[in-house]
C-alpha cells in the first residue's frame, strides 16, 4: 500500500515537474520570440506589408518550447529527487522511488525506507514541491511582446520608409478635390443614398491619402475608378433625362462605328459584298448615326455605286479614325481638357499634357483659362477660382519644369523650343533670310548688321505672338545683353 | 535468536552513538567535530590519521575512546629506532621444564582492538609499512604465518605537522589506507578555559564503558545496510573524479594545484562514512549532505599537491571547498 501511494505521489510530482518545466521553457522562449517578432513587425511595417504576420514567432517559439517539454516522458525518479531537494527531504523520496522501480532485492533497511518515504510523501504537495519559477528574461519578453503587438496594430504604412510618389499624391489630391466639387455640385440637385455612398468612399480615399506609407498611385487609380463610376451613373447626373439621352446617343454612335468597321472588313474580303453594301445603306439612312458616320457611309456607298471599291475602302478607312469612342483614345492636348475628364490624364498623372503634341490648339495657358472654366456648366465658381490661382501662380517655374531647355543637334547654333510653331517667322527663317552660313564658312554680314536684324525680327515676333510678358522681358534683356554698342 | 525490529536496532544505534559522544566530549573539551568524525570512523571500521600540534589532546582522545568502548587498547610510540617486530610481535624460543625448546609467538601491540600509533611519522618507512597489511587486511603475517587481528581493529595514528626534521612522511599508499585524516585544531577560548579548569585539579572525569566490541560491530553492520541512491552514489563519484586534474569536470584550481587526485578508495570512504552519518541522523538512506559533510576528512589526505600547489601553500581543504562549490549535486546528464 505504501509503495502504491509512493508511486502515485511520484507520478504527481513528475507531472507537476513537467508542467513547471514547460511553462518555464515557454517563458524562457518568450524573450527571443518577442524580439524576433518585434524585428519582423518592424521589417514588415517599414516595407509597407501587413505587420501582424510578424507576430508569428511570438506564439510559435514559446509554444514550441513548451511542447518540447510536454512531449518528454514522466521521469519519476528525477522528479522525486528534485522534490527532495526543494523540500529538504534529504533524498528520502528519490532513493525510495528509485529502489521501488529497480530490481534490487528488498533489504530490511530498504523496506523501512519505503515506509518512511511513503509517510513523508503523504505530506508533500506537488505545487509546493515544484513552485512555478519564471525565467529572468520574462519581464523583458513581455515588454517586447507588448511593443510588437502595439506596432503590429498600427495602421498599415504608418512606419513605412517608402515615401509616397509625390506626383501621384499631388494628382490624387487634385483628383479628390475635383471629385469633391463634382459630388457637391450633384448634391445641389439630387439627394440619394448612392450619392452619400460615393461621398463616403471619397472621404475614405482622402483619409488614406494622409497615411505616411500610402500607395498614392493605387489611391489615384481607385479615385479614377470612382470618378468613372460616378460619371457613368445616370441616376446621379445633374439632369437624369439628359444623361440618359447622352448615354443612349453614345451607345448608338458606338454601334454605328462598329457597323462601319464591319462593312470595311466585308469590303476588304469581298469588294462586291452585298452585305457591306446593305450595311452602308442602313448606316447612311439611320437617324441614330452621327453626322460623320453617316457621311462616311454615304461616301463609301457612292464609290461603290460608281464601281470603285477601293475608293469606298479609302473612305471607310478615313472614317474609322473619326468615330467617337471606338477610334483612337482622345489624347490630352487635343483641345480644352476639363479637369477630371480624359482617361489619359487620369491614368498617367505624372505625364503632363504637352503643348503642341496634339493636333488641336496647344494647352499652353489656354486649356484651363477662365473662359473655358466658366463655360463648363458643371464647374462651380469656387473651383474655377482655385484652379486658376493654382495654374497661374508661377508660370516661369512651371514652364521650365515642363519644357527643360535643350539644344537640338542641328548644324547651327539655333536654340529651339519644342512646340507648335507660331504664325510669324521662326529663327530658322530669319537665318535663311540672313543667308545663314554653313558650318565653317566665313560670315557674310557684319555682326552689327546681323544683330540689328535679329533684334528687330525678335521684337516683331514678340509683339506679334502671344507670349507672356515675362518672356518678352527675357528676349529684350537678351538682346540688350549682346548689343555690341554697349 | 531472532533479531529485534529494525527500527529498534536503529534506535539502539542512535542511543549508543549518542552515549559515546557524550562520554568523549566530557573528557575532550571543545573538539565536538573531531569527536564526531572519530566516532564515524569507528563505526565505519576505518582508520584515522590525527594531525595536530602537540598538546591538543590527540592521545587523550584515543585513550578516552578506548576506555569508553571497553576494547583492548595499545599504544605504540613511534621512534626512528622502532622495528617492525616491535609492532607486529615476534616468535620467541622458550624452553619447557622438560628441557624441550619450543617457539612461542609473542604478539605485538598491533594485536588490539584500538591501536594508537603516536607520532607515526617518526618511524622509518620499513616500520611504517608493517602497519600496511594490518590496516588493510586486518591480519599480520609473521614467520610465514598469517595471524588475524581482533575485530574491530582500528588504528588511530597521530602526527605532528611541524618538526619535520628527522621524520619520515607517510607514503601515499599508507596514507590512502586511512579512512579519515582529521586535523586537530586549537580550542576556542571558552573551550580552553574548560580544559584548564578540568585538567588541572584533582578530579579527573571518569569515563564509563558504554559499548563493547560486539555492539560496535553490530552498529557497523547496520550502517552498511543504509540505502544509497544512484543520485548520491553519482555525486560521490563525480566529486572523486573532479579531484583528478586531467578530468574535464575538474575545476580550474584542481587542474592547477593538484598532481594526483583521489583513488577509488576515497569514494568508498565517502560512502562508508556517509552511511554511518545517515544512520546517526536517524535516516535509512544516504543524503547528499552526508557526502558533503564527510568530504574533507575523507579526501584531504588523498590529494597530492603539485609543486605549484605546495609553493602557494594551498591547503587541500581549500580545494575541496572549491570542489563542493563547482560540482553540482544533481547529475547534469539526468
Amino acid at each position: 500500500m505504501d509503495e502504491m501511494e509512493l508511486l502515485e505521489k511520484a507520478r504527481q510530482l513528475a507531472a507537476r515537474d513537467r508542467q513547471v518545466r514547460a511553462l518555464g521553457a515557454a517563458g524562457g522562449a518568450l524573450c527571443p520570440g518577442a524580439a524576433l517578432a518585434l524585428f519582423l513587425v518592424l521589417l514588415l511595417s517599414l516595407s509597407g506589408q501587413p505587420a501582424w504576420q510578424g507576430l508569428a514567432p511570438l506564439a510559435l517559439l514559446p509554444a514550441g518550447a513548451a511542447l518540447k517539454e510536454f512531449l518528454q516522458p514522466l521521469r519519476l525518479v528525477r522528479a522525486a529527487y528534485q522534490a527532495d531537494r526543494n523540500l529538504g527531504l534529504q533524498e528520502r523520496l528519490g532513493t525510495a522511488v528509485e529502489w521501488l522501480l529497480s530490481e534490487r532485492p528488498r533489504s530490511l533497511m530498504a523496506q523501512v525506507l519505503l515506509q518512511d518515504a511513503a509517510s513523508q510523501a503523504r505530506l508533500v504537495r506537488p505545487r509546493a514541491a515544484f513552485p512555478q519559477r519564471w525565467p529572468g528574461g520574462l519581464r523583458t519578453g513581455l515588454l517586447l511582446a507588448v511593443l510588437a503587438i502595439t506596432l503590429a496594430g498600427l495602421p498599415p504604412g504608418r512606419l513605412s520608409w517608402q515615401r509616397p510618389d509625390a506626383e501621384a499624391l499631388t494628382a490624387a489630391r487634385r483628383q479628390a478635390q475635383e471629385l469633391r466639387h463634382l459630388l457637391h455640385d450633384r448634391s445641389l440637385h439630387l439627394q440619394s443614398a448612392r450619392l452619400l455612398e460615393f461621398q463616403a468612399r471619397l472621404e475614405a480615399l482622402e483619409r488614406s491619402l494622409e497615411s505616411p506609407g500610402v500607395d498614392a498611385r493605387e489611391v489615384l487609380e481607385r479615385m479614377t475608378a470612382l470618378s468613372e463610376e460616378l460619371q457613368g451613373s445616370p441616376e446621379l447626373a445633374s439632369d437624369p433625362g439628359a444623361a440618359q439621352d447622352a448615354a443612349a446617343d453614345r451607345q448608338g454612335q458606338i454601334r454605328s462605328a462598329r457597323q462601319l468597321r464591319e462593312a470595311a472588313r466585308a469590303l476588304a474580303e469581298d469588294p462586291a459584298s452585298e452585305g457591306a453594301r446593305s450595311l452602308l445603306e442602313r448606316l447612311a439612312d439611320a437617324p441614330e448615326s452621327s453626322e460623320e458616320v453617316g457621311g462616311v457611309a454615304a461616301r463609301a456607298l457612292e464609290s461603290l455605286r460608281k464601281g470603285d471599291p477601293e475608293g469606298a475602302a479609302r473612305a471607310l478607312a478615313q472614317g474609322q479614325g473619326e468615330g467617337p469612342g471606338e477610334g483612337r483614345e482622345a489624347s490630352a492636348g487635343e483641345g480644352p481638357t476639363p479637369p477630371g475628364e480624359g482617361r489619359q490624364a487620369l491614368a498617367n498623372p505624372g505625364q503632363q499634357v504637352q503643348p503642341g503634341q496634339g493636333t488641336g490648339e496647344a494647352d499652353f495657358g489656354r486649356g484651363t483659362t477662365l473662359e473655358h472654366q466658366e463655360s463648363a456648366e458643371t464647374r462651380s465658381r469656387d473651383f474655377v477660382l482655385e484652379r486658376q490661382s493654382q495654374r497661374t501662380a508661377d508660370w516661369t517655374e512651371e514652364y521650365r519644369r515642363l519644357h527643360p531647355p535643350r539644344r537640338d543637334h542641328l548644324p547651327s547654333a539655333d536654340a529651339r523650343v519644342p512646340g507648335r510653331l507660331g504664325e510669324g517667322p521662326t529663327l530658322r527663317d530669319s537665318g535663311q533670310a540672313l543667308g545663314r552660313p554653313r558650318v565653317g564658312d566665313p560670315a557674310r554680314v557684319q555682326p552689327q548688321e546681323g544683330f540689328h536684324q535679329a533684334r528687330e525680327s525678335a521684337e516683331a515676333a514678340v509683339a506679334r505672338e502671344e507670349i507672356p510678358s515675362t518672356r518678352r522681358d527675357l528676349v529684350r534683356d537678351y538682346f540688350e545683353g549682346i548689343d555690341p554698342r554697349l | 535468536m531472532s533479531q529485534p525490529p529494525l527500527t529498534d536496532r536503529v534506535r539502539h544505534f542512535e542511543e549508543t552513538f549518542g552515549r559515546l559522544r557524550r562520554e568523549l566530549t566530557r573528557v575532550v573539551v571543545g573538539q565536538s567535530d573531531l569527536v564526531e568524525h572519530v566516532l564515524l570512523a569507528l563505526v565505519a571500521e576505518g582508520h584515522v590519521l590525527l594531525e595536530g600540534l602537540p598538546g591538543l589532546g590527540k592521545t587523550l582522545l584515543v585513550r578516552t575512546l578506548a576506555q569508553a568502548l571497553d576494547l583492548s587498547f595499545s599504544r605504540i610510540q613511534f621512534t626512528p629506532d622502532l622495528m617492525p617486530a616491535d609492532i607486529s610481535g615476534t616468535t620467541l624460543v622458550e624452553e619447557t621444564p622438560e628441557g624441550r625448546r619450543t617457539f612461542r609467538f609473542s604478539p605485538g601491540p598491533v594485536f588490539a582492538n584500538l591501536v594508537l600509533a603516536d607520532e607515526i611519522n617518526r618511524a622509518t618507512p620499513k616500520t611504517q609499512s608493517a602497519l600496511l597489511e594490518a590496516m588493510q587486511e586486518g591480519s599480520v603475517t609473521i614467520a610465514g604465518e598469517r595471524r588475524e587481528l581482533p575485530r574491530p581493529f582500528l588504528v588511530m595514528a597521530t602526527q605532528n605537522p611541524i618538526e619535520m626534521e628527522g621524520t619520515y612522511p607517510l607514503p601515499e599508499a599508507q596514507v590512502d589506507r586511512f579512512l579519515f585524516k582529521l586535523q586537530v585544531g586549537f580550542p576556542e577560548p571558552e573551550d580552553l578555559v574548560g580544559i584548564l579548569d578540568q585538567t588541572t585539579g584533582n578530579q579527573v572525569p571518569r569515563v564509563e564503558a558504554v559499548c563493547d566490541a560486539g555492539t560496535l560491530l553490530e552498529m557497523g553492520r547496520l550502517a552498511r545496510e543504509v540505502v544509497a541512491g544512484s543520485a548520491v552514489l553519482g555525486y560521490a563519484a563525480r566529486l572523486v573524479l573532479a579531484t583528478h586534474p586531467d578530468r574535464p569536470e575538474a575545476p580550474e584550481p584542481i587542474r592547477r594545484y593538484i598532481r594526483y587526485g583521489s583513488s577509488p578508495r576515497g569514494g568508498q570512504a565517502l560512502i562508508r562514512a556517509a552511511r554511518v552519518r545517515a544512520m546517526v541522523s536517524g535516516r535509512y538512506n544516504v543524503a547528499l549532505e552526508d557526502i558533503q559533510a564527510v568530504l574533507r576528512p575523507c579526501l584531504r589526505h588523498r590529494l597530492i599537491r603539485s609543486f605549484e600547489g605546495e609553493a602557494e601553500g594551498l591547503e587541500p581543504d581549500q580545494l575541496l571547498e572549491e570542489l563542493l562549490r563547482t560540482v553540482p549535486p544533481e547529475d547534469p546528464a539526468r
